[in-house]
């Protein structure tokens, strides 16, 4: 007996070794997701893992959020600019072995907004079709042969394509999904440099490398994506190499590692904008001279270094400068108190005056300290005559609030979905998001802003389109509805020996070019 | 004796009813809209209402409620909102870990606590009894949350001694069976599996029975001290009997129907600190799906996973109770009934 049971312990030990040499890449992060079927997912977590199973027909450039062929290998735009038709790659197949084909395109797709699809139906809502406005802009999807696609739309709509290189379009198995119905988001199958193998709920989904992956094949055979909600306990596991990367540092952690040999920091301005948005509907904002003057009487800075350990940039334009189509000509309002105050006093306010500062109670990704940053603007504002109650609500009857305009003035923030600037200036700033429940908590109207987003969606070229949107973000400046505060930083952390990795504007986590040197 | 079972287990159901009712009022008591809260930011007329009216949130509160008891008694604990899974599927996923963790914690907390107690009170008035005993008192009065962060601190990130969180190393793999982790390594013959199971639940096991261990040892320090005062104890001293008879056949037995009361008792308490020690040490159980489904204003999930740890208390609360008459064949529950 003894013998056996040692010889097996021998066996079992070399198995053991022999895993560990494989080139696994173990990425923590800070929850689980919550599914894997990337059109009903609405969160983070869930589209990290996508992200590598999943294919979209277009997708985004490594650098920034321009669109670039995906699964469709080209396309064209009809003339009146309301069917797009994409040629697709072929010789893709799907995890389970099937063929990628026009089809599988019209099921992903039509699936989210025909009634009659036989998967319209599901447990949940394709909320990110809804959300993105989706039927109002798409009319069909068509196969015309085995690799064309057709889309018509209701209306030109520019930034369409973007929606399409977003995980919620990616194309998923007909197969797989009719096979598994409600429990497909557990058995996710997609064309993907990886594909999927287990999921053990609030502990790790490990994907494996997809060796008829039609593009170059990722370095790493295996890749885990491991849940610890603790900051620190995700750090401590980084430094002791448990896991090879992780992602939401907090910014207390950046000394710890820069400090350490072994690690790694990458760090970029955030798809998102943190906001102080004043309400034009309520005096004294209606009058420019006082949004000016508060856009003078704040020190950004201060709040980035303070507040952000750095961690974020102070915001001049409403999106962020990783979006193609930022100004960067644009100068911000300097931190000026003095500035601040004459214009204050020219608008009638020599003495300042009384207002609200509505604040989040609850951090957010592009504001994680939402009361500290609104004690740090009631000072900055005492400090020219301004003074500001601070009120704060729990969170849902916030947002309900100030969707509804009860507020003077008010923190909120918004983090971008498609890379489109349409996704910030019009969703956020265009007059017709003042409806309830209104985007728009500026409640600033202004035409010549709606006329150039309107002819922004409407235009296809790339080049019209950015000075459209350069025009835009300069009567956004002039007009001052808000003081843009900051952009929050998107962090990572790798241990040195893992190359390859970049991070992406719009949050997307690609493991596809990654690899593990040998230690 | 099985009449007492049955009507022990038909009690089972009002109880339960009334736990739905209260989480559920609670729940909908809280300020906030739902559906407001999940939306977030991305809230348009549309969305809310849509998402209100699949929740049934439109519907009127008593409403709402009968139809969460009428599905409830068919069996049905409805779908998580949050993930759109089966709660019950979700439940099952994660009750092994919540329960392999609970049995480790009690069985630390059994050997430590009884041990303890047991020297505490054969040594009454030494140095031992007394620094038992205040280290019993700092047992009770310690933060589960400090106790456990304090442990990965020193004993994780000093000592580098312990894994500081999860249920297992990234780069162990475990064949999918019972989801109890230390009997699946076992039957996959794994060792090496088995030693990384054990080392994971070295801390999140302390930490969740340290609290536990010092209750249990105070109550039995005092039941034992009760006991070693009666007669039939002199009785068995003055035959002669080993101390090991006297201390553990003729008092241990007869002290432990109090202490099994606070064992059963502590079980519930276990299910409840495994809230914090889960969430503290990313374990994949029932207390942190809890917690999250609480943060995500998953209000169905809640109302299922309450239900789940406040039928596993009755359970065990009732087997205690059936203990009671192994060791003390005085109590006949037949003798209640009547």
């Amino acid at each position: 007996m003894l013998p056996r049971l040692v010889m097996f312990l021998v066996l079992v030990l070399a198995f053991g070794c022999g895993q560990q040499q494989s080139s696994t890449l173990v990425f923590g992060r800070g929850g689980d997701s919550v599914g894997l079927d990337p059109a009903l997912e609405t969160d983070g977590e869930s589209f990290k893992v996508c992200d590598n199973i999943y294919e979209t027909l277009v997708t985004f450039k490594p650098e920034n959020t321009e669109v670039v062929p995906g699964l469709a290998e080209s396309w064209t735009v009809s003339k009146d600019r309301m069917t797009y038709t994409f040629q697709l790659r072929k010789g893709v197949k799907f995890h389970d072995g099937t063929d990628f084909e026009a089809s599988d395109v019209v099921f992903s797709l039509a699936r989210q907004f025909k009634p009659d699809h036989p998967f319209h139906e599901v447990e949940g809502a394709y909320q990110y079709w809804n959300s993105m406005s989706m039927s109002d802009i798409v009319k069909d999807v068509r196969g015309i042969d085995l690799h064309t696609v057709a889309i018509d739309l209701k209306r030109p709509n520019a930034p369409f394509l973007s929606n399409l290189a977003m995980n919620f379009c990616a194309i998923v198995s007909p197969e797989a999904v009719s096979k598994y119905g409600a429990d497909y988001p557990r058995h996710p199958v997609g064309t993907g440099p990886f594909r999927f193998v287990r999921w053990i709920k609030d502990d790790r989904v490990t994907l494996e490398r997809n060796d008829t992956y039609w593009g170059t094949g990722p370095a790493i055979e295996r890749l885990i994506f491991k849940s610890i909600p603790e900051n620190m306990a995700r750090l401590i596991a980084l430094r002791q190499g448990e896991i090879d990367g992780m992602d939401n540092l907090v910014p207390d952690f950046v000394a710890d590692i820069e400090a350490h040999s072994d690690l790694k920091l990458l760090s970029q301005a955030g798809m998102n904008v943190g906001y102080l948005a004043m309400n034009n509907d309520r005096p004294p904002f209606d009058n420019v001279k006082v949004r000016r003057a508060l856009n003078h009487a704040i020190n950004k800075k201060s709040l980035v270094d303070n507040l952000y350990q750095g961690l974020a940039i102070p915001a001049v334009n409403p999106i962020p400068p990783t979006l193609w189509g930022y100004h960067d000509g644009i100068e911000g309002y300097a931190y000026e108190p003095a500035v601040a105050r004459q214009l204050l006093a020219e608008a009638g306010f020599p003495n300042g005056f009384e207002t609200t500062l509505w604040a989040m109670p609850v951090p957010r990704p592009y504001m994680p300290q939402p009361l500290k940053i609104a004690q740090a603007i009631q000072a900055d504002l005492k400090a020219v005559g301004v003074n500001a109650k601070i009120v704060s609500f729990e969170w849902g009857t916030y947002l309900d609030k100030v969707s509804r305009g009860q507020h003077d003035m008010a923190l909120l923030g918004w983090t971008g979905d498609n890379g489109d600037p349409d996704n910030f200036l019009y969703v956020l700033l265009d007059k017709s998001a003042t409806a309830h429940p209104a985007n728009n908590i500026a409640f600033y109207r202004s035409d010549p802003l709606h006329g150039l987003l309107l002819k922004a969606q409407h235009e296809v070229d790339i080049e019209i389109r950015t000075d459209l949107y350069k025009q835009a973000q300069e009567i956004v400046h002039r007009d001052a509805p808000w003081v843009p505060l900051v952009h929050a930083s998107q962090t990572a952390a790798f241990r040195k020996h893992v190359s390859g990795f970049a991070l992406h504007p719009t949050g997307s986590k690609w493991f596809h070019g990654v690899s593990i040197d040998a230690r | 004796m099985r009449a007492f079972i049955l009507k022990r287990l038909l009690l089972l159901f009002p109880t339960l009813l009334g736990i739905v009712a209260l989480v559920f009022l609670m729940i909908h008591l809280v300020p906030g809209d739902p559906a407001q809260v999940m939306l977030g930011e991305r809230a348009s007329a549309k969305t809310l209402e849509a998402l209100r009216q699949q929740l049934g949130l439109d519907q009127p509160l008593h409403i709402q409620f009968a139809k969460y008891v009428g599905d409830l008694v068919q069996g049905d604990l409805g779908r998580s909102i949050k993930s759109r899974e089966k709660i019950s599927r979700e439940l099952l996923d994660r009750f092994p870990a919540t329960m392999e963790l609970t049995l480790v914690a009690m069985l630390f907390a059994l050997v430590l606590g009884l041990a303890a107690g047991v020297l505490s009170a054969t040594r009454r008035g030494t140095l031992l009894d007394y620094l038992g005993m205040t280290a019993s008192l700092a047992g009770v009065s310690m933060p589960i949350f400090w106790l456990g962060l304090m442990m990965i601190v020193v004993m994780s990130m000093v000592l580098g001694l312990f894994p500081v969180s999860g249920r297992l190393s990234a780069h162990t793999v475990l064949p999918h069976a019972s989801g109890f982790y230390l009997l699946d390594s076992l039957l996959a013959f794994d060792l090496r599996a088995f030693a990384d199971v054990l080392w994971h639940l070295v801390l999140p096991g302390l930490t969740l029975g340290t609290v536990p261990a010092a209750v249990i040892a105070r109550m039995t320090r005092s039941s034992m001290l009760e006991v070693l005062k009666e007669d039939y104890i002199r009785t068995a001293w003055a035959k002669g009997l080993s101390e090991r008879a006297v201390v553990f056949r003729h008092a241990l037995k007869n002290a432990f129907i109090p202490i099994l009361t606070v064992i059963s008792l502590q079980f519930g308490y276990l299910l409840g600190g495994a809230v914090i020690t889960e969430t503290i040490f990313a374990w994949p159980g029932v207390g942190r799906w809890l917690l999250l489904a609480v943060n995500a204003r998953d209000f169905r999930a809640v109302q299922g996973g309450v239900l789940l740890v406040a039928t596993t208390f009755v359970l065990v609360n009732l087997v205690a109770d059936l203990l009671y008459a192994w060791l003390d064949p005085r109590i006949k529950y037949e003798a209640e009934e009547a």
